[in-house]
């Protein structure tokens, strides 16, 4: 039996666990190898030490209360359950603060969603209002039919016609919503234009093709 | 001559409170020992041992006799420390409680007899020693020596207490050991 097993076996041995062969292996074993017999009376200590810790008796005073306190308790009937907010609480781990001030995180995330939610919003909002007046939207300045396509699709606009027929790197182009002049004539789902700033139409649109 | 466990329990069942107490002052002691061994001082071993015996009162019409009560009394009282110590994980206040060596002078103060102060002070080191150990196990691993080194069950019944099969209990028993071999190697002669 080499000592690796027999490490293994040590503490079977202690308790008595061990029978037949395996018993008589290790046995010889440890009448042959000093270091696992050394192993071996190590943990019979551990075992001894751990037996000398048992805790003393807490001592009379304390058990005379002790019938009495859960005879209280049995009086007063079962305590509720807790609610699902106390155990939602508890779960996220909220229950180590005080009742007054536990619901603080929650409502700090919950107002801080709420802002993000509202500031998205706004900046769309403030985008299609910019656009709405016909003057070029915040950002990058539409700077050709491919600059403001691209401002568009940056900021999640789409269904986007434009303009084909301007100049590239010479006509502005501005981003407006498609209630505002929609070409006649012009099918399928649009939600924003790309027009040149200034000028008549080219009479050329297309989707897609920035 | 005293009542049996199963007269006890049949009685209690039925409603007789004094019956029920005669289980309770009869197990205590070792509902105690378990407690305070899992969670390593006296306050919560307290509060374990209150609510094992609330729990196993308000659960007896469970309790089907398929195990002795004893078995099922400290089953709870295993649970019930395991539910505390997570509870105090998920609080951050696990990790040895230093408000043993207070409870420790306390309760000293108020068991009766002269002090014997180098013994004293030796045990309580070593009791330190082995708190701090028994601390660091994982919460089964701790269960297991509790109960057989500690509280001195044969491996048959820990394996009933915990559900586990014997092999588990002694494959725990020898990680546990080897652990607190290395926590104990000053009080190691």
């Amino acid at each position: 039996m080499k000592c690796r097993k027999a490490g293994k076996l040590l503490s079977d041995r202690l308790d008595g666990a061990l029978v037949g062969g395996s018993r008589r292996a290790l046995e010889g074993h440890l009448r042959e190898c000093p270091s696992c017999a050394s192993a071996g009376s190590e943990l019979r200590r551990v075992r001894e030490l751990l037996g000398e810790a048992k805790a003393p008796d807490p001592g009379p005073d304390y058990w005379a209360g002790f019938w009495p306190r859960i005879e209280a308790r049995l009086d007063r009937g079962p305590e509720p359950a807790p609610s699902f907010a106390a155990r939602l609480r508890a779960a996220l781990g909220f229950d180590r603060f005080d009742a007054v001030i536990s619901p603080a995180p929650a409502l700090a995330i919950i107002a801080l969603l709420c802002f993000n939610i509202l500031l998205l919003a706004q900046v769309r909002m403030g985008d299609r209002r910019a656009a709405a007046d016909g003057r070029a939207l915040s950002g990058p300045r539409a700077d050709g039919r491919r600059g403001g396509a691209v401002w568009a699709a940056r900021r999640g606009v789409d269904n986007v016609l434009c303009d084909h027929g301007g100049r590239e790197g010479i006509d502005e182009y501005v981003l407006q919503p498609a209630s505002f002049r929609l070409p006649a004539g012009v099918r399928g789902k649009t939600d924003y234009i790309l027009t040149r700033a200034s000028g008549p139409s080219s009479g050329g649109w297309a989707r897609g093709a920035y | 001559m005293a009542a049996s466990d199963g007269e006890l329990v049949r009685r209690a069942k039925a409603g007789d409170r004094d019956a029920f107490r005669g289980l309770v002052e009869r197990y205590r002691g070792r509902v105690y020992g378990i407690a305070r061994g899992m969670t390593g001082n006296h306050g919560d071993a307290d509060d374990v041992a209150q609510e094992t015996f609330i729990k196993a009162y308000r659960k007896l019409g469970d309790f089907e006799g398929q195990s002795a009560i004893y078995t099922w009394l400290y089953r709870i009282a295993v649970n019930s420390a395991l539910d505390l110590l997570r509870r105090k994980s998920r609080r951050g206040e696990l990790g040895l409680d230093r408000s043993i060596e207070e409870a420790e002078r306390r309760l000293a103060a108020a068991r009766k007899g002269p002090p014997d102060g180098a013994a004293e002070a030796g045990a309580a080191e070593l009791r330190r020693a082995v708190a701090g150990g028994l601390a660091e196990l994982p919460a089964r691993h701790r269960a297991v020596l509790v109960l057989h080194d500690i509280e001195g069950m044969p491996h048959e019944e820990i394996s009933r207490i915990l559900g586990c099969p014997p092999g588990t209990v002694r494959s725990r028993l020898h990680y546990a050991r080897a652990r607190m071999q290395r926590k104990l190697k000053d009080f190691i002669g």
